[in-house]
């Protein structure tokens, strides 16, 4: 195999983009995974497996995971994790109980080892409803600023309305393409 | 991209709809028995399945969105066979499904395929149920079970605990049980779904839950099959799956998981000295799980000492945007972190890792391509891993593989490591000053091994490093080296023997500039756009044009004409050297003088070199570059002069060598003689007329052609600029040709011939010129039996003589018109028809090409200075003679024939014989896209058909082509011709009547020679059996019969004979001839040679049952017969009956009795 393989098959692999999606269950990921793929998002159950997606999006194809949240499947997350290029978290802003629950699932998260090389966009879903909290104040819950070594992004959202799910995606999309080396 | 390539390039996945019908089939395959009729149309269903998958080798990427919806369809048939009741014998709906879905994962590989796989927690059960039902033992269903596994692999990750998971209380197994059961028979099965079995495996043993029960036991399993792999206590084959599962689960575990068997794997690994084997496969397993083994032991870090490039920028623009634009919020941390060092000082490595880093070492010196490719990547790997001082001492040793004690394995492996290491920033700055230079080194190493060299890997590979440095090393780091690295490139990229070098050079230059950015790299863009992937694909435009562009900038012309003088005037391939001696003659242009001495000084040096290839490219070299010295008016110092004394001398001295050697001395010689006279360079003349004319004239009667073309032209050469019109020189030349004029051996007479074919003009008096064509003239025309098969010197002849012709102006033809005349005479009628064959085979062809070629080039002289010579008659018969061969079966003759046709046609400007031709020819415009060596060229010929004073040499030619071999050329041949004469009757049937007429006479004429006969016969029955004859005259098809068996009836070549009898069953559809054919049918029942007695009962049986008509006089009925057996019948038993090969005396009395049956007379 010589350089102009090499340089064929790369051109292929920096085209393809594996996210995965978590977080706590109801947090909305089945809804916003559907919504951005345009399904219908009203008759959605909680997932207790997993969903694959595949979406072509900015010339991109992404390879979009969606786990299913609740606390008996989390110990599964990591089934997953392999050759992950993008986490996607999502919140819910309105279940302010289950914050701290939230924070620490996802520092643990975040301290796998598999995922050190991956790009952080939290969503904090749900800002439709009243009384939802901002992203600033999720920020702030979730103590993303003490993250080493790692690019995030946090942006309010609604999986009803789609409101900022194309933009949070196109950060991450962008974060991820222009990354250099692969871990 | 050429248009060739740029046409085998798909758009998009077209065949959906043929897909889709396929899998409708599939699913509506409603049997389970297998009998004769649905194997075929499932094998033919499968065929066509993965005929048109394998068109997206290429471009998988393409079906990608249509495979969602191929698989949910096909497991309709999977589901359906699970909730089946009759185990015994599955759907073939069912296999067929599974076969479909395997080469779907074939063409676009398992790990994209996976993920379209259904995966809801009700499938694991089933996926269990359908693989124990079925067995490894199964040859047909491999691919039924390498799908359900691989289908398992995707369900084994599923987020349930296995143990809470059994719905079943009926005194079964646990289904992980089951699972684990069936995965581990898979694994050493053997056959190739022993690769999903060790996916599936791994990500079954390395979920939470089940890795506490199984994996210490699994791993153990493992390390005793690599024992007794190594002891050869269990094949290969059926080990490598267990190898496969651990090299997986080492990919996919937890680290913590994992890492606490590392070391007894590593330790095994050491224990087997697993670099001592030869099995490539099974080395290149083992340095993956190496590695991974070894990655395990060391935590991931985040490498920050690491050289990254700038991301920064691109984040902090987009902080800058979203500032503006609340809520969204961006952050980023890249700086250092501060225990980064701590990590570096404090991080103790595991002993084991030295080990680990000391096998990949070893596994990028292995004598395999892969297993080099997969040590390199891992070194990256592992590295990226290693605290800072470990790493560097990586890169040094991996340089270490870049030196002249280790082969070219080596260096290959060194550069994919440097690149793997590149690629992820691991040579740190101050490591470049070894490295760079190191691979510069490997991007012109090659190992020459006589005539043919290795390292065309080292250098592609040196040219991904160079391309990975490009992409992750920031413009500032590499600015010391760019000028360096960049003329790397653009040598290989120009001077590359190998087109992918040169491609792979083009590609990281183009990385360097895009990367770096134009500003690092002075006038990058503009050299990148010229010297792209296209321009580099060709070997003479690199070297030649190329390189002149490239030299232009940044000085670059000194490190590519260094490169030339150390590197390739010297190189294995003579090519090569030719190339680059002109290449440099041209760069010397842009070289200071004092570039130029050091190129001759080299050069001089390096003439006397024992070394064979050094010595020739050396020599021509020197001629070259003295050549533009000249040209640029540098004064050439005495070194030169001496120099080349010298070497001529050694030259003269050594012309006993026969062989290549031999052969190079001398074109080399003969080249710097050329080249040098035509300078003029003050040698002593006394030099030149002992030294110089003695070579040359040895070398004019060389064996080898090229070299009496080269001495030939030295001379010339040597004449006109050093002695023009110097008769003592003229009378030593001549002497010495015609000393030798009657030399028996063939290449002498040649050599003269050439010699006074390219004589000076003022050299040779018109007398003498006279005296030359007579001489010639006289000798072909009374050849010996020796000189016959002489075509070499038969062309030579033709040369002079039409050399000598086209030098003459009007006035001195005229004089020797008759003379002239016969020249023309012998090459239309005699040269151009010479067919001679020897053990050569048709040696008759140069001379007829060089008869032709000669035609073409006194006809259009004639015409530029209007010499009348030539009258109607004769060019009528040139175009005639030429046209026999522009339909020629032999693709040669054919471009030979049909270009100098044209250019005869089109050359003799506006003559009223033409006209006709000029009409229904190609014009002169659209002949650009003609390709006369292309077979389906016959139709642009046959348009000229119905003329009558061609049709009749246009037949001649054209019966070789249909009637002859190859069966391409037939098929083509005769369909153009049959369209065309259909085309001719619809229109005009008087036209077709004379054309067809035309035929008959070549028919008549040529029977009797010897090559056309065959083809004359087959051609008559081509065209008989197409239907096109069927109004014809039955007298004239009568004479045709008659005229053939005259001829084969004498002949003793069987294939005439047999021919003649096919020729005979075709004429039986004339109903008056049948009685004629029969009787001579009959006759070649009882012909002397037994293999044409049963061609002709064959043949002839088959006539009886298509011609019934035949028998239609008497009624059917036999008169002798009681029974109710027809004529019919009884004819046709008797044919097959008889055994053909008996002896005569008793086939006579049986041929009689069919002649009566057939009412034959006896
Ligand atoms: N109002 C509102 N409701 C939402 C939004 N996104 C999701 N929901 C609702 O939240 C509930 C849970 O949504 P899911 O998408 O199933 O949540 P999930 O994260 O996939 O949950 P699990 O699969 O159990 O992990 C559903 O009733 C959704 O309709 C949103 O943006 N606004
Ligand atoms: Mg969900």
């Amino acid at each position: 195999m010589g350089l102009m393989n090499i340089l064929k098959k790369l051109k292929e692999k920096e085209r393809e983009i594996r996210l995965l999606v978590l977080g706590l269950d109801n947090a909305g990921k089945t809804t916003i995974v559907k919504k951005f793929n345009n399904d219908d998002i009203n008759d959605i159950s909680p997932t207790l497996g997993f969903n694959i997606y595949t979406l072509d999006h900015k010339n991109f194809k992404l390879n979009v995971w969606d786990i299913g949240g609740q606390t008996s499947l989390r110990a599964y997350w990591r089934n997953y994790f392999e050759n992950t290029d993008g986490l996607i978290w999502v919140v819910d802003s309105v279940d302010k109980l289950r914050l701290s629950d939230c924070a620490k699932s996802l520092h643990l998260l975040l301290q796998e080892e598999r995922l050190l090389g991956a790009s952080l966009l939290v969503f904090a879903n749900k800002q439709d409803l009243p009384g939802a909290l901002s992203a600033q104040q999720i920020e702030n819950f979730l103590d993303l600023k003490s993250l080493k070594n790692r690019h995030y992004m946090i942006i309010g959202c609604s999986g009803h309305s789609g409101e900022n799910l194309l933009e949070g995606i196109d950060w991450l999309i962008e974060d991820i393409s222009t990354r250099i080396f692969t871990f | 991209m050429d248009s060739c390539e740029k046409a085998c390039v798909l758009e998009s996945f077209t065949e959906f709809e043929e897909v889709q019908a396929l899998i409708n089939e599939c699913i509506n395959l409603n049997s389970t028995v297998i009998d004769e009729s649905t194997r075929l149309t499932v094998e033919s269903l499968f065929e066509t399945w993965v005929k048109i998958f394998d068109r997206y080798q290429e471009q998988p990427h393409l079906i990608d969105r249509h495979i969602s919806s191929i698989i949910s369809q096909l497991f309709a048939p999977i589901y359906k066979q699970a909730e089946s009741k009759d185990d015994q014998s599955p759907s073939i709906s069912y296999h067929t499904s599974c076969n479909f879905i395997y080469h779907v994962s074939k063409v676009r590989g398992f790990k994209n395929l996976i993920r379209h796989l259904p995966h809801s927690v009700t499938d694991l059960e089933i996926v269990i149920d359908l693989l124990s039902k079925e067995s490894i033992d199964n040859l047909v269903t491999w691919r039924t079970r390498y799908v359900l596994l691989l289908w398992s692999s995707l369900l084994a990750t599923l987020p349930f605990d296995f143990k809470k998971f059994d719905s079943s209380d009926d005194g079964r197994k646990p289904l992980m049980v089951r699972l684990y059961d069936l995965i581990k028979i898979n694994l050493v099965a053997g056959d190739t779904p022993k690769v999903a079995a060790a996916v599936s495996c791994a990500r079954f043993l390395t979920r939470p839950e089940i890795s506490k029960i199984y994996l210490e036991s699994h791993i153990d399993w493992c390390l005793n099959v690599i024992d007794e792999i190594f002891k050869d206590a269990i094949s290969l084959n059926n080990g490598i799956g267990v190898l496969l599962s651990l090299a997986y689960i080492f990919k996919f575990g937890k680290r913590e998981d994992i890492s606490p068997f590392a070391p007894k794997i590593l330790m095994k690994i050491r224990e087997q000295n697993i670099l001592s084997q030869s099995k490539n496969l099974l080395v290149k397993i083992m340095i993956k799980i190496n590695q991974r083994a070894g990655l395990s032991l060391l935590r991931i870090k985040i490498a920050s000492w690491r050289y990254q490039r700038g991301r920064r920028s691109i984040l902090d623009s987009l902080k800058s945007n979203s500032s503006t634009n609340e809520p969204s919020k961006v952050s980023s941390d890249v700086k250092k972190s501060e225990n980064d060092d701590d990590y570096d000082d404090n991080y103790q490595v595991p002993e084991e890792i030295e080990d680990v880093i000391s096998v990949l070492l070893d596994g990028l010196r292995f004598n395999s391509y892969i297993v080099r490719w997969s040590a390199a990547k891992g070194i990256g790997r592992v590295t990226s891993r290693l605290p800072r001082s470990l790493a560097g001492e990586v890169v040094s040793s991996v340089c270490e593989l870049l030196s002249p004690s280790e082969n070219d394995g080596s260096w290959h492996g060194g550069c994919l490591a440097l690149a793997e290491l590149a690629r992820r920033g691991l040579i740190l700055p101050d490591q470049l000053s070894v490295v760079i230079p190191a691979i510069i080194k490997a991007s012109v190493y090659e190992e020459s091994r006589g005539n043919f060299s290795v390292g065309d890997t080292v250098r592609d590979a040196a040219c991904y490093a160079f391309w990975a440095f490009a992409r992750a090393y920031e413009a500032d780091i590499l600015r010391p080296y760019l000028n360096e690295i960049t003329s790397a490139l653009l040598i290989v990229a120009v001077f590359d023997r190998e087109i992918r070098c040169r491609r792979a050079a083009s590609a990281a230059y183009q990385e360097t500039v895009g990367r770096l950015g134009s500003q690092n790299v002075p006038h990058g863009i503009e050299i990148l756009t010229t010297v792209d992937n296209q321009a580099v694909g060709r070997t003479r435009r690199a070297f030649l044009e190329l390189s002149m562009f490239v030299a232009q900038f940044n000085n670059y012309y000194e490190p590519l004409i260094i490169h030339l003088i150390y590197k390739k005037i010297n190189h294995w391939d003579q090519e090569i050297r030719s190339l680059s001696a002109e290449a440099l003659a041209s760069l010397i242009h842009f070289a200071p003088l004092e570039l130029i001495r050091h190129v001759i000084g080299t050069l001089l040096e390096k003439t006397l070199s024992k070394d064979l290839s050094t010595k020739h490219g050396s020599i021509i070299s020197l001629a070259w570059v003295i050549h533009s010295m000249r040209e640029m008016k540098i004064p050439c110092q005495d070194e030169i002069l001496v120099g080349i004394q010298k070497i001529s001398e050694e030259i003269k001295s050594s012309l006993g060598f026969k062989g290549i050697k031999g052969e190079l001395f001398r074109s080399a010689i003969c080249f710097l003689i050329e080249k040098i006279s035509q300078t003029r360079l003050p040698l002593d003349k006394d030099f030149i007329k002992t030294c110089w004319i003695d070579i040359l004239k040895d070398c004019i009667f060389h064996t080898n052609e090229s070299i009496r073309a080269a001495a030939v032209s030295g001379f010339v050469a040597l004449y006109d600029n050093y002695f023009p019109g110097d008769s003592k020189l003229e009378d030593i030349w001549m002497k010495h040709l015609i000393y030798n004029a009657y030399s028996n051996l063939e290449h002498v007479r040649c050599g003269i011939l050439e010699a006074l074919g390219s004589l000076p003009k003022s050299f040779i008096s018109h007398d003498t010129i006279k005296m030359i064509l007579k001489t010639i003239l006289q000798s072909l025309s009374s050849i010996s039996a020796d000189e016959s098969i002489w075509f070499s010197w038969k062309v030579a002849s033709i040369n002079c003589y039409t050399s000598l012709l086209i030098q003459m102006n009007n006035s001195d033809i005229e004089s020797i018109r008759d003379l002239v005349e016969k020249i023309i005479h012998h090459t239309l009628n005699v040269a151009m028809e010479d067919y001679t064959t020897s053990s050569k085979g048709d040696v008759g062809e140069a001379v007829r090409i060089a008869a032709i070629i000669s035609i073409k080039k006194i006809a259009l002289h004639f015409h530029e200075i209007s010499c009348e010579i030539l009258t109607n008659e004769m060019i009528n018969k040139i175009i005639n003679q030429i046209l026999i061969h522009c339909v020629s079966h032999h693709n040669e003759m054919r471009l030979a024939a049909g270009e100098n046709f044209f250019e005869i046609l089109y050359g003799l400007g506006k003559h009223f014989l033409l006209d006709d031709l000029i009409n229904v020819l190609p014009t002169k415009e659209d002949l650009a896209s003609v390709h006369f060596r292309d077979e389906s060229n016959f139709p642009i010929w046959f348009a000229i058909l119905p003329l009558t004073q061609y049709s009749y040499s246009l037949w001649k030619g054209l019966v070789m082509s249909t009637g002859g071999i190859p069966t391409s050329i037939v098929k083509l041949s005769l369909e153009a011709l049959l369209n065309q004469l259909k085309s001719i009757k619809s229109k005009d049937e008087a036209k077709f009547k004379n054309v067809i007429d035309s035929f008959i006479d070549v028919y008549r004429d040529n029977l009797t020679v010897e090559r056309m006969c065959l083809q004359l016969i087959n051609t008559l029955n081509s065209l008989i059996n197409s239907g096109i004859l069927n109004d014809l005259e039955e007298s004239k098809v009568s004479s045709l019969i008659d005229k053939t068996w005259e001829m084969a009836r004498t002949t003793a070549i069987p294939k005439k004979k047999i021919a003649t009898v096919q020729l005979m069953c075709a004429c039986l559809r004339f109903k008056g001839l049948q009685k004629k054919c029969l009787n001579i049918l009959c006759i070649f029942l009882c012909t002397k040679y037994p293999f044409v007695r049963t061609n002709a009962a064959d043949e002839l049986y088959t006539a009886l049952l298509i011609y019934e008509d035949i028998f239609e006089d008497d009624g059917g009925k036999g008169d002798d017969q009681v029974d109710e057996e027809t004529n019919q019948e009884k004819a046709l038993r008797l044919l097959t009956e008889t055994d053909w090969n008996k002896d005569r005396s008793i086939l006579i009395p049986i041929r009689d009795k069919l002649k009566s049956i057939l009412g034959l007379r006896l």
